[in-house]
């Protein structure tokens, strides 16, 4: 098969897979107790107060038929009304998507960064003291808690040794033009370079903390897959024909062990997208997953909806790059 | 060779791999330490943003913070006992019959955008949620009004009498009206912003406030600047702003950096922390507000008048409020706070005596105890910082009198459903509210508790208490109210927790009050 023919395909899925994720969450979070009407008002308003309250915000309907108006609304790209702000959900969710993307690239960068290079190394220096000590580095990133390192590197880096800013996307007064959401970009755009410089240094300790987890499992795949290839046919005969180390790594081996470096990688972007929560809770961090943390606690239904439906959204699309890199690392690979 | 170039490989690697870890500020010039907090800015840290800066629709204790500084009311509380000061009304007079207020309105007040503040935009604040025929009626979509709570039973019209006089007549005699003007609810709100920006004047506030609305990055933090023509004393600061800073340990920090000059809400494990740091200075202030354990009157054995008043017996209060509030917080004598008008300190409380506890227990018929669920949430709310740990020492103490408890923790919006439709045996809640006796007598104690206990004659003495302006009349009803509600315990009073904020000692004329809003507006760094 063609891979446009594929890609084709896969857009097609987008669709019915939605449609199921949409449908699962309108019905398990109409399942759980508790909804907006009771968040606002416990203890406060009467049995009738809280009646009267869920009428005016429409949760005395029928549950098929919330669930048809919005699925219609969704079809319009209407994602309806947040039931506590006011604003359209579509709104809200845009305003939080760039914070969240600029702190998942910078810590993908990381990640990506010093993680393939440790593997290598760790490969190329199997059962040496540099391989136990990269091993031991990513077992650490998995086992830290994100929530304990975030606050220490707050407290090491930004409260005691002053370097970077504590928290925060930005400092408090300082002005930068509002144009894309993603403060690097505007900062670049409109050539305010005090603000890009202050907007980087915000961006560090957080990128740093969202990273451990995915550089250590990038460090491990890489190092298990590269020892996989490296005792391969093919990098024996290219040793035998005397080609330089570094070219055998890099040319033959690396490029043949990146994919299942490059699943975990769409895997890892996909969780951080919205799964990134305790790093921004640590570092007042105002991304979606502070939005959809507030949503579920406040039962805002339209908005916990639109923010699931959208991750859901990235998630397919990830996938789908995903498969569309390993056909141009491997050509063997067809679709 | 081959082995050296190897080498140089691996070393530029990990060079450009601790390049990213620590280099990317190499990007531009850091700000220095003078700009942080810059004077005349004063930046407050708290753990939530904004919802709605709507006066008619906020709610929250993040809006309710804002609101105060960007709107005024026809008055303003002058102390904490509630007294109240002129504001945007400069006079007052009630009726004969005590059903209608007419209130003079300060000229020359001019609202954030230029327009006049007049007796129509007093009428158009209160109908736009009161009268469905006003033009601004539903024109914001907010879910949940306080004036209408407040208020909506009670004023039949606002009547604009002249350009500076306004008429509220009132369906009866109704005790707290003056102080219900006070409070943000019933702030007012400019109508010619209403027409611009319609459903989006919560996010385009405009008031007649010492502060004007100028920036809200959601999730990020609010920004006012001082109100050049503001009609009473000029604040001190130019600009105000009120970062979201979710997670508590951070807020600290931020402080201790001097990245933030003021903190709300702290863990009880900071306060001495705060207190130790010679650069930082703690303001706590006895909260208005109750926390509870409900009981479930309509349930056996909970019908029972000596099982309630037993299980209150059996608990140490005091040692909740000193090894879980960590001393930050009062012991409930009643329902009241003891800050409250009308507080009556004989009205309880009931002496820990898990000896009493067990005879009142054999009394009632249960001499070998009974088993029950105790609900409760997880997670910080005003009255209390650690309920699950409340409810596990609440626990051990009705267990040592032989009562097994099973505790049932949930998440707020869980547990509001299981006691809102009364699923509870006991469930643990609390109340915050502008501190009027009714407010915590009626409304929580009897409707708001979920206890199912009102009696008709507790119910007929709230009445008559809000049907009197005399203050001693008042205070006669509600200090009786007080001793009824003690001797029937349909629930058990625990504490009243501290509203605390921490501040930088350069900050001078920053307040926090009882009901637990910051006030800037006389704020000023040294």
């Amino acid at each position: 098969m063609n891979i446009w023919k594929y890609i084709l395909k896969r857009l097609l899925m987008v669709v019915p897979t939605l449609f199921g994720v949409s449908l699962l969450v309108f019905f398990i979070i109409h399942l759980i107790p508790g909804d907006p009407a009771q968040v606002m008002l416990y203890p406060k308003g009467t049995p009738e107060e809280i009646e009267a309250l869920r009428h005016k915000l429409g949760l005395d309907k029928p549950l098929a038929i919330q669930y048809l108006d919005w699925i219609i609304g969704a079809v319009h790209l209407d994602l309806g009304t947040s039931v506590f702000s006011g604003e359209p959900v579509v709104t809200e969710i845009f305003r939080r998507f760039p914070a969240t993307i600029e702190l998942t690239l910078g810590a993908l960068l990381i990640a990506v960064l010093v993680g393939i290079p440790l593997g290598v190394i760790a490969a190329r220096k199997r059962n040496t003291l540099i391989d136990y000590s990269c091993i031991t580095f990513s077992l650490l990133g998995v086992s830290i808690p994100v929530f304990w390192l975030g606050l220490m590197l707050i407290f090491i880096f930004a409260a005691t040794l002053d370097w970077l800013p504590v928290s925060g996307r930005i400092t408090m007064g300082l002005s930068l033009e509002n144009i894309t959401g993603f403060y690097l970009l505007d900062a670049l755009l409109t050539g305010n370079f005090k603000a890009l410089g202050d907007v980087s240094r915000h961006l560090i300790l957080p990128s740093i903390s969202l990273a451990t987890i995915p550089l250590a499992l990038i460090v491990r795949v890489t190092r298990s897959s590269m020892l996989d290839v490296l005792s391969q046919d093919y990098i024996r005969t290219a040793k035998a024909k005397g080609l330089p180390g570094q070219r055998i790594i890099f040319r033959h081996a690396l490029k043949n062990a990146l994919i299942p470096v490059i699943t975990v990688i769409g895997i890892q972007v996909g969780s951080m997208m919205g799964g990134a929560i305790l790093t921004e809770a640590v570092f007042s961090w105002p991304g979606i997953g502070t939005l959809i943390i507030d949503a579920i606690y406040n039962r805002d239904y339209p908005l916990i909806q639109g923010v699931v439906f959208i991750i859901a959204l990235i998630m397919i699309i990830i996938n789908l790059l995903v498969d569309i890199i390993y056909a141009y690392i491997d050509p063997r690979i067809r679709y | 060779m081959f082995r050296n170039k190897k080498l140089v490989y691996i070393v530029v690697l990990l060079l450009s791999a601790a390049l990213v870890m620590t280099g990317c500020g190499g990007t531009g010039s850091p700000p220095a330490s003078g700009e942080k907090g810059k004077d005349g800015t004063l930046i407050i840290a708290r753990s939530t943003d904004a919802d709605l800066i709507d006066p008619g629709f906020g709610w929250s204790e993040g809006d309710i913070d804002i609101i105060f500084h960007i709107y005024d009311g026809l008055v303003k509380f002058k102390n904490d006992d509630l007294e109240v000061e002129p504001a945007l009304a400069t006079e007052w007079k009630v009726s004969e019959d005590g059903k209608t207020w007419t209130f003079k309105l300060r000229e020359g007040v001019k609202f954030h955008d230029g327009t006049d503040f007049n007796a129509e935009a007093v009428v158009h604040t209160f109908k736009r949620i009161l009268d469905e025929n006003n033009k601004y009626y539903g024109v914001v979509q907010g879910g949940y009004s306080y004036l209408e709570y407040l208020m909506a039973d009670v004023v039949e019209d606002v009547v604009a009498v002249d350009e500076y006089t306004v008429d509220f007549k009132l369906n009866q005699v109704f005790a707290p009206f003056l102080t219900y003007m006070g409070y943000y609810s019933q702030y007012i709100v400019s109508p010619a912003a209403l027409d611009k920006y319609g459903a989006k004047f919560p996010q385009n506030p405009v008031g007649t406030g010492p502060f004007v609305f100028e920036k809200w990055q959601r999730g990020e933090y609010v920004q006012l600047k001082a109100n050049e023509n503001y009609w009473g004393e000029k604040p001190k600061i130019d600009t105000l702003i009120f970062k979201c800073v979710p997670e508590s340990s951070t807020r600290l920090m931020e402080l201790q950096s001097g990245q933030v000059d003021v903190i709300k809400a702290l863990d009880p494990g900071q306060l001495s922390k705060v207190e130790e740091d010679e650069k930082l200075e703690l303001l706590s202030v006895p909260g208005a507000n109750l926390f509870y354990a409900a009981f479930n009157c309509t349930k056996e054995p909970f019908t029972n008048q000596k099982v309630r008043q037993a299980l209150n017996h059996a608990i140490d209060m005091d040692k909740i409020v000193e090894v879980i509030y960590e001393g930050s917080g009062t012991r409930a004598i009643n329902s009241l706070p003891p800050t409250v008008f009308s507080f009556d300190e004989t009205a309880g409380p009931y002496e820990y005596n898990p000896q009493k506890a067990k005879e009142l227990l054999a009394e009632a018929g249960y001499p070998d105890g009974f088993e029950t669920n105790l609900y409760t949430f997880i997670y910080a709310r005003p009255y209390v910082a650690k309920p699950v740990q409340v409810a596990e020492v609440i626990k051990a103490y009705l267990e040592a009198v032989g009562v097994k408890v099973n505790i049932v923790t949930n998440e707020w919006a869980t547990h509001s459903d299981i006691m809102d439709n009364m699923k509870h045996d006991i469930g643990l809640s609390g109340w915050y509210d502008i501190p009027y006796p009714s407010n915590f007598l009626k409304a929580m104690a009897l409707e708001g508790a979920n206890t199912g206990y009102m009696p008709d004659e507790l119910v007929e003495m709230a009445k008559a208490a809000w049907a009197t302006y005399d203050r001693a009349e008042q205070e006669k009803i509600y200090k009786e109210f007080q001793h009824k509600l003690y001797e029937a315990a349909p629930l058990i009073p625990i504490a009243h927790n501290n509203y605390t904020a921490a501040i930088s000692k350069n900050v001078k004329g920053f307040e926090l009050d009882i009901i637990g809003t910051v006030r800037a507006h006389k704020a000023y760094k040294e």
